[in-house]
């Protein structure tokens, strides 16, 4: 019953962004078809190509059209690359994901030391260096930090590629994740190739994420620090390491899952700015080159995807977090 | 009468304590300062700035991309203007950014999130629904939908900022609504007889104060973060604006050769987000919130 009721509620927000974006990309001001077709377009044509597009009819008809094309697997033309919005977001999507994924677990592999060792030398100066350092890592404005990476480790030491996914030819498309595909080929030069190109961007959108994670696994473990169990730990005579790492970091961590889980919407919208910086291949470019050049299906198609990825990713976040710490579902 | 007095004393007497705490807290410190500065300095701009016609259109041929040198301290962008005075002129436009953002995010997302918090049911449910569905999509994406059907411009993008912010706002007020709710003194009032907006807005409403204050200076940096990243996408601020953003948006196209116009617009939208960071941690230990 509560699955079904969150299920159900996802829906909802699901129709009401789809509704919020419709609308929002249709009141703005120009005709994005005659803007589309350029200059030169005569009245004629324009006309033609508002009506292949529906756009003569009312709203609310343009909107059941839209719905009963999501049925389709359509999510109507883009003006930007002239085809359906679904085809070029299942292209572009894995890129954008890629991404996003191995920036999370750059975040989190470097999160969890720093915050273990900021709560067990709590107020030393190892500690107010680590909080500095993840209160800068927030501060960051992240299309700045990507082009200042981009001087330092593409142009000044230039031993990281300046731009783009792959300079060779892609890998065999398994699961569209150039690391993994190459991996599954044994293709190591394209491997490699897409690593170095991966790190950069990865990295300047790792920051934020790092900084959050840093933080709430350091308050957790304090907290955790003060309860019986490590006490009795301790006197049976269990070394400290397998104590902080075992016992109390699991019990720390859980509730930085569902941070994590919050973090995916941040990581989306940084990645409008990261993928542009980057001229990364993704869904986030492709949305942003949309709606500023009032690419109407583009627009609507893009955030509907990102907004069902966020819906969906806090979903299973909640869900898996009962798993992880079954003392959340005791208290339901 | 005596005990009020004496109620008066102690908070006073707790500010002052306070106020000596947090100034031992250096980090917060040294935001606090820096933004006095950037206050100062974006006020002062016309009279400090070295070549106050370079905030504008201005175009100067002859020194066109002028490394950093005693005359242009910070050098000369493409159009051969003072990056110095660019960027004192830039103080205003964000600065003015985080007000304006969180005066809409505040006076919209406050009240609703108390109501939604304080009569439950229906209310709590359309409102927080809504509040749910602009939460799904990620703040700059929305913020730059919404500042291009207003047409892009400066001023648009503030309100778009703003009309996509209050959602974190109502959040806060409603979940600490939640909470003050359940205390016996709301019950008291309520049995004296005292009217729902009395309740909501001189009872509940003091009592989340402190975890506002905090929210506002830590937003005050990530609304900055994202208006200069939506006049660096081209939905913002427009040539020739002096707003930080866009300086780094121009700045990029004369990497690696002139390093100058792009770092330094980009240096000082960070040490600005970085200040309000410092000094709403420090708020947040002082005040002992948590802010999500």
């Amino acid at each position: 019953m509560h699955f079904l009721r969150r299920l159900l509620y996802m829906m909802l927000v699901i129709v009401g962004v789809s509704m919020l974006m419709f609308v929002l990309v249709r009141v703005i001001p120009g005709d994005p078809i005659a803007k589309a077709l350029g200059q030169g377009a005569d009245a004629a044509s324009i006309k033609k190509m508002r009506d292949q597009m529906g756009l003569d009819q009312p709203i609310y008809i343009q909107y059941f059209r839209y719905i009963e094309g999501i049925t389709r697997g359509q999510l109507g033309m883009s003006l930007v690359e002239y085809r359906d919005t679904a085809e070029i977001i299942k292209d572009k999507f894995p890129a954008t994901l890629e991404l996003i994924l191995a920036s999370m677990t750059l975040a989190v592999i470097l999160a969890i030391p720093l915050g273990v060792v900021s709560a067990l030398k709590r107020n030393s100066l190892t500690d107010h260096f680590n909080t500095l350092i993840s209160l800068i890592g927030v501060s960051f404005p992240q299309f700045w930090s990507g082009l200042m990476v981009q001087l330092f480790f593409g142009y000044i030491l230039a031993f990281l590629p300046i731009t783009g996914r792959i300079s060779g030819p892609p890998p065999m498309a398994i699961t569209q994740f150039f690391l993994i595909d190459s991996l599954l080929t044994l293709n190591f030069p394209a491997f490699w190739d897409a690593l170095v190109h991966l790190a950069a961007p990865a990295f300047v959108l790792s920051l934020a994420p790092l900084a959050n994670i840093t933080r709430l696994i350091r308050a957790n473990m304090i907290d955790e620090m003060s309860k019986d169990y490590i006490n009795v730990s301790k006197a049976t005579g269990m070394p400290q390491a397998v104590i902080s790492f075992k016992y109390m970091l699991r019990n720390a961590f859980s509730p930085a899952m569902t941070m994590i889980g919050f973090m995916i919407p941040l990581q989306m919208g940084t990645a409008f700015v990261v993928e542009q910086v980057f001229a990364w291949p993704g869904i986030a470019r492709f949305g942003a080159e949309a709606i500023t050049t009032n690419d109407f299906n583009g627009a609507v198609g893009v955030t509907l995807v990102i907004s069902v990825a966020v819906v969906v990713t806090n979903f299973i976040v909640d869900e898996l977090y009962g798993v992880l710490d079954p003392r959340i579902k005791l208290r339901r | 009468m005596n005990d009020e007095n004496e109620k008066i004393q102690v908070r006073k007497e707790g500010i002052t304590r306070g106020l000596i705490k947090l100034s031992r807290n250096r980090l917060s410190l040294i935001g606090a300062s820096f933004l006095l500065a950037a206050i100062l300095l974006a006020l002062l701009a016309p009279w400090i700035a070295p070549y106050p016609e370079d905030a504008g259109g201005a175009v100067h041929f002859e020194r066109q991309l002028k490394p950093p040198s005693f005359s242009y301290l910070l050098g000369t962008d493409e159009s051969g203007r003072d990056i110095l005075s660019r960027l004192l002129y830039g103080a205003r436009i964000s600065l003015a950014l985080a007000v304006v953002v969180l005066t809409i995010a505040f006076f919209v997302g406050v009240p609703l999130g108390i109501c939604a918090g304080y009569y439950g049911g229906k209310v709590d449910q359309v409102i927080m629904r809504i509040a749910d569905v602009f939460s799904s999509i990620p703040a700059i994406v929305l913020a730059l939908a919404v500042s291009v059907a207003l047409s892009p411009n400066l001023i648009n993008s503030m309100i778009a900022i703003g009309f996509v912010w209050w959602r974190s706002f109502c959040r806060l007020a409603y979940g600490e609504t939640l909470s003050i709710k359940q205390e016996n003194f709301i019950l008291s009032s309520k049995s004296l007889g005292a009217s729902d907006l009395h309740i909501m807005f001189r009872e509940i409403l003091p009592n989340m104060s402190s975890t506002l204050l905090v929210k506002l200076t830590l937003d005050a940096g990530f609304a900055i973060l994202v208006g200069t990243s939506i006049s660096f996408l081209g939905a913002g601020a427009s040539p020739p604006t002096a707003e930080w953003g866009l300086m780094v948006a121009y700045g990029r196209h004369y990497l690696p050769y002139a390093w100058w116009p792009s770092l330094f617009p980009g240096l000082a939208i960070f040490a600005t987000v970085l200040s309000f960071n410092l000094l709403g941690d420090g708020l947040r230990d002082f005040f002992g919130v948590e802010v999500e």
